[in-house]
């Protein structure tokens, strides 16, 4: 188990910028935290791959909310839906798992009351079925795709050409 | 070209080249998207099925529906109705929120049978109604036919339970049925009250019946007891087990028995004393994950189930000024911030069941405009054919 002598760690982002958090805080990433148990030595710097800056400044306003029990003071609206997801790999990556939770939340909420189509580009997906194979899920089930609270489907038009 | 050395204490994989396409937007890998799918609606994910292959086997997957039913905290309202000109029975689905606020809702409503059904309902002869719902499934009984079917509505499948065995002398039968879920087998089941009350009021024969979803069997089980009567039509599923109020033959006392679905034996749940219980009329129901009992005016909470003095009395409704007509309490449908009730309740006169919304801390009333009492449940993806 390594040893330390002060209460910090330091992590090093993918950008280059070091951050002395709290060994509390590190405790929260378990990927950070199998590094720690893992190395025989001191560990002097952990880097974080595909963490950046501005991922950690959020991660500890994050942190600092949740120690003051005011997490659900936390907020990412300001992110658009790239930063969003951007911000999600990270924290998947780090393994931290209330931050994990809320930012699933999150863009859930945000994708909850769209369109499949809106869905289909918010995550890249292409459509790898035939048109025969589309028109039969479709017709499963197909109240679903009815009401008033159904957006049409921009890509509908090009399954039936 | 220079050899680099890289010290690494664990191998890190590098997220930029697996998840990052030519424009360099993220894309997120499937066990990431899933984790989102899971606290999606219901309805929105029927509709992803059709994106692409990856995500219609994930959707459709039941591992998948037991992960999104344990995430789900969104409850619903719904009421069953018949239409008369469709021949259908209509499942109407709500929003909880939107009671005390005048914004338009979003009504789902789906139909029994659906257009591609092929089963044993006949319009002409069958008379369903609800036995209970349980994670996203809706039992409904026929007690005339014998038939009993378990259906989820937003995944439209449909399971028919085989016939129970019905003995003869049906004339002075009777039925009271309960739906529940067993935590051990991860597994559904329906239970069955046969019994027969001779002309001298004399009980005969509280044979009861358990169905296993998934077997193609009724089984019988030890016999309920015999000096109580069940009042209900059917039982709750609290604490693991199916719970009916019942009168004692002898002195009409009330009490709860209860029925466990995992060891299928019988245990006696003792209500809040009251001395002259002859008196008012009592109500049995589920609040809030706790057995619900309306006595008379007075509202209990059985805050730990099987646990006789952790009756809670919540409060006692009031009268209420209505000159048309003397009405009885029947059901707390749910309760809202720790202080606002849905109430339902039976105008003696006509006999029919309206809900009211009641304030119990600052004693404020709201006439509702709901067709039929709505009831508490949650979506789910879960299927009930195995």
């Amino acid at each position: 188990m390594a040893s330390s002598s002060s209460n910090l760690i330091s992590l090093k982002t993918s950008d280059g910028t070091v951050f002395k958090v709290e060994r509390a805080l590190a405790k929260t990433m378990k990927t950070v935290q199998a590094i720690i148990e893992e190395a025989d030595a001191n560990i002097y710097m952990i880097p974080i791959h595909n963490v950046f800056s501005h991922h950690m400044d959020m991660i500890i306003d994050y942190y600092k909310l949740s120690v003051a029990g005011k997490s659900k003071e936390f907020s990412v609206e300001k992110l658009d839906n790239d930063e969003l997801k951007d911000f999600l790999l990270a924290v998947h990556y780090l393994n931290m798992e209330d931050l994990f939770e809320v930012l699933t939340q999150a863009v859930a909420d945000r994708l909850e009351k769209k369109s499949v189509g809106y869905v289909r580009k918010y995550f890249g997906i292409e459509n790898d079925f035939t048109p025969e194979e589309y028109a039969a899920i479709r017709k499963k089930n197909d109240w679903a795709f009815k009401g008033d609270d159904i957006e049409p489907e921009e890509d509908e038009e090009k399954q039936e050409e | 070209m220079e050899k680099i050395s890289v010290v690494n204490l664990v191998p890190i994989i590098t997220l930029a080249s697996l998840y990052f396409d030519d424009s360099l937007l993220p894309i997120l890998p499937l066990d990431l998207i899933e984790e989102i799918f899971c606290r999606l609606p219901v309805k929105l994910l029927l509709q992803l099925r059709c994106v692409c292959k990856s995500w219609k086997s994930l959707i459709s997957d039941p591992k998948f529906a037991k992960k999104h039913l344990s995430l789900s905290t969104t409850r619903h309202l719904y009421y069953l109705s018949y239409s008369d000109p469709l021949d259908k029975y209509i499942f109407t689905s709500y929003p909880l929120h939107p009671i005390f606020t005048n914004i338009s809702v979003n009504f789902t409503r789906l139909e029994f049978p659906p257009h591609n059904y092929d089963g044993n309902y006949n319009p002409n002869t069958s008379d369903y109604y609800v036995v209970g719902c349980c994670n996203g499934i809706l039992c409904l009984a026929d007690d005339v036919e014998g038939f009993i079917i378990l259906w989820n509505p937003f995944i439209e499948k449909i399971k028919e339970l085989p016939p129970f065995q019905k003995q003869q002398n049906l004339y002075h039968g009777h039925m009271t049925y309960g739906f529940g879920f067993d935590y051990l087998t991860d597994n559904y089941k329906v239970v069955v009250l046969c019994y027969y009350i001779h002309d001298d009021n004399h009980v005969e024969k509280m044979e009861v019946k358990i169905h296993v979803l998934g077997t193609n069997i009724w089984k019988n089980i030890q016999e309920f007891p015999c000096d109580v009567l069940p009042i209900d039509k059917s039982g709750h599923f609290v604490g693991g087990a199916i719970n009916w109020l019942v009168s004692k033959v002898s002195s009409s006392k009330r009490t709860i028995v209860s029925c466990n679905l995992r060891n299928e034996s019988y245990q006696e749940i003792l209500p809040p004393n009251y001395e002259n219980q002859e008196v008012c009329y009592w109500h049995l129901g589920v609040l809030r994950d706790c057995l619900c009992l309306i006595c008379g005016d007075d509202v209990w909470l059985m805050k730990e189930y099987g646990n006789k003095d952790s009756w809670t009395k919540l409060f006692t409704i009031p009268y209420i000024q209505d000159p048309r007509s003397s009405y009885g309490f029947t059901k707390v449908v749910n309760i809202f911030e720790d202080h606002q009730v849905l109430l339902e309740y039976i105008e003696d006169e006509t006999s029919m069941r309206k809900s009211i919304v009641y304030d119990f801390k600052n004693n404020i009333f709201k006439f509702t405009e709901f067709e039929s009492t709505p009831e508490v449940y949650v979506e789910s993806l879960i299927s009930p054919c195995f």
